[in-house]
Order: C-alpha cells, then sequence, then structure tokens
C-alpha cells in the first residue's frame, strides 16, 4: 500500500508522543469527548497532525521500517519470517521518537494547523533522533 | 547471535527513555547536528550510552525478551508461531522501561562516559522496573 508519508510508524509514534507531550501535567479530569470537539480541542488536535506531518517529513524514508512506500507492510514480514535484525528496528526506533516527541512538546500548546509553524522543533527531535538512532541494538 | 548485554530490547528502549529524558523541558529548536557534534553533545551522547549500559546490567537477562543471549532472536518466533504469551511481554516491557528512564532521568545533565557513575539511579530504575513488571499481563 502505498503512504503519503515517509514512514507510517514513525509518524504513527510521532502522533503519540505529541498527543502525550502537550497534555504531560495537564488535567485529565476535564478531557472529554465534548471539549475534544470544541473549536480548541479541534485546534489542538489539527496542531498534532500538522507537528506530526512535519517531523515525519524531516525524517527521510526508512527501508528498516518499511518497505518501500513507507507504510507498514514491513511489519508482517518482520514478525513473521524476518530475523531479529529486521525485528529490533521496528520496535526501537518508534519507541525513540515517541519519547523524543513527548519530551519535546512537554507543556506545548500548539493551535497551529500549518505544518511548517513546527519546523524549528521538529528540526530539533530530527536531528537528536537522527544522533540516537546510531545507538540502538539492531539484531 | 551473542550480545554482551542481557537484554537487547531493554537497552534500546533505556537509550530512548534516557535521552527523552535528559531532554525533558529543554527547548528543542537549540538542537541541532552542529549542536549534537558539539563537545557538549557528544559527551551527553556518551553519557546517556553508559547510563543505558548500567541500566542493563542490573536487569537480568529475561528469557520473555531473548532466547538466550541477549539478543532481538526471540522477537522472530513470537510474533509469527509465537503466542499472547510470547508477545505480550516484548510489547509491554520495553515500553515500561522507556517511560522509567524518561522519569528518572527527567532534568538530569550526565556528563560521566563512565556506567558506574550511574549506579544508584540505575538501581532505582531497575528496581521499580522489577516490582512493575511483574504487574503486567503476560497473555
Amino acid at each position: 500500500m502505498t503512504s503519503s508519508k515517509h514512514n507510517d510508524v514513525l509518524y504513527n509514534a510521532a502522533i503519540a508522543g505529541i498527543s502525550a507531550g502537550c497534555l504531560d501535567g495537564k488535567d485529565f479530569t476535564q478531557v472529554s469527548a465534548t471539549s475534544l470537539a470544541t473549536p480548541a480541542g479541534v485546534a489542538q488536535q489539527a496542531a498534532i497532525v500538522a507537528a506530526a506531518s512535519e517531523l515525519d517529513s524531516l525524517v527521510a524514508f526508512d527501508s528498516t521500517l518499511s518497505v518501500s512506500n513507507s507504510d507498514g507492510t514491513l511489519l508482517v514480514t518482520a514478525f513473521n519470517a524476518g530475523a531479529a535484525s529486521v525485528c529490533m528496528p521496528v520496535l526501537a526506533k518508534p519507541l525513540l521518537m515517541y519519547a523524543l516527541c513527548k519530551s519535546a512538546f512537554k507543556g506545548q500548546n500548539p493551535q497551529s494547523g500549518t505544518a511548517s509553524s513546527y519546523s524549528t522543533i521538529i528540526a530539533g527531535i530530527a536531528a537528536q533522533y537522527a544522533v540516537s538512532v546510531a545507538d540502538l541494538l539492531t539484531a | 547471535m551473542t550480545s554482551k548485554y542481557n537484554n537487547d530490547i531493554l537497552f534500546n528502549a533505556a537509550i530512548a527513555g534516557i535521552t527523552a529524558g535528559c531532554l525533558d523541558g529543554k527547548d528543542f529548536t537549540q538542537i541541532s547536528a552542529a549542536s549534537l557534534a558539539s563537545a557538549g553533545g557528544l559527551a551527553q551522547q556518551s553519557a546517556i550510552l553508559a547510563a543505558a549500559i548500567e541500566i542493563d546490567s542490573l536487569i537480568a537477562q529475561d528469557a520473555t525478551l531473548s532466547v538466550g543471549t541477549g539478543d532481538g532472536t526471540l522477537l522472530v518466533t513470537a510474533f509469527s508461531a509465537g503466542t499472547a504469551a510470547k508477545a505480550m511481554p516484548i510489547l509491554s516491557k520495553p515500553a515500561l522501561l522507556a517511560e522509567l528512564c524518561m522519569a528518572a532521568f527527567s532534568g538530569q545533565n550526565p556528563q560521566s562516559a563512565s556506567a558506574a557513575s550511574y549506579s544508584v539511579l540505575a538501581a532505582g530504575v531497575a528496581a521499580q522496573y522489577n516490582v512493575s513488571a511483574l504487574q503486567l499481563l503476560a497473555s
């Protein structure tokens, strides 16, 4: 399946991490389907998607995470007939991305639905990700 | 494949969590390939690696995460012909350790490349991990 993203697996991790970061320390008792459907709630969700899209755009397509079109196809083979060297990146890289996004967006309140609005902070995440990935064990 | 670590999968999770923890609250717009290549950046990366090594050393080899030599070989069977009991620990234990590492290293600025420098902090992480891991559902 063809995806419009570079790496669907990392994009998903970014969505999770950015969401968790933005909500870090917030009062979850005030979060509801209703509050998330307000203009502010909808704007925040659009901002999270925009930020994740920007991050995806700054991390090159990674053949250890997808067969070709950036979708999750590799996941199927990685955990079936794959080798440990195929499985390890699929587990470790998204976790790294999630954790970095959570830290970067801690306490942030993004409201812009424009991906480029996050270019500077996203560049920082992408730079750290590129360095940290080199320390991961892959087999 | 034989690994020099107790659990490669947990080592990777520690790298993710420690990195994110150290960067928690930092201004990601100031992070770049250049800053990470500076003396300070390189020192931090070495420190993160050392801390991950120390944490790995304090968590015993886990048969639910590896066949027996610490590497990721178990991943292959866990998600192919494996059972839920095999797959569940591989998904949940790395996430647990990464989050604990994030919390433990939040606001820290480790600079020592000596693993032993982190023995006390790592012992706390390992102790909590070992207790919390018992609460995880395994099938």
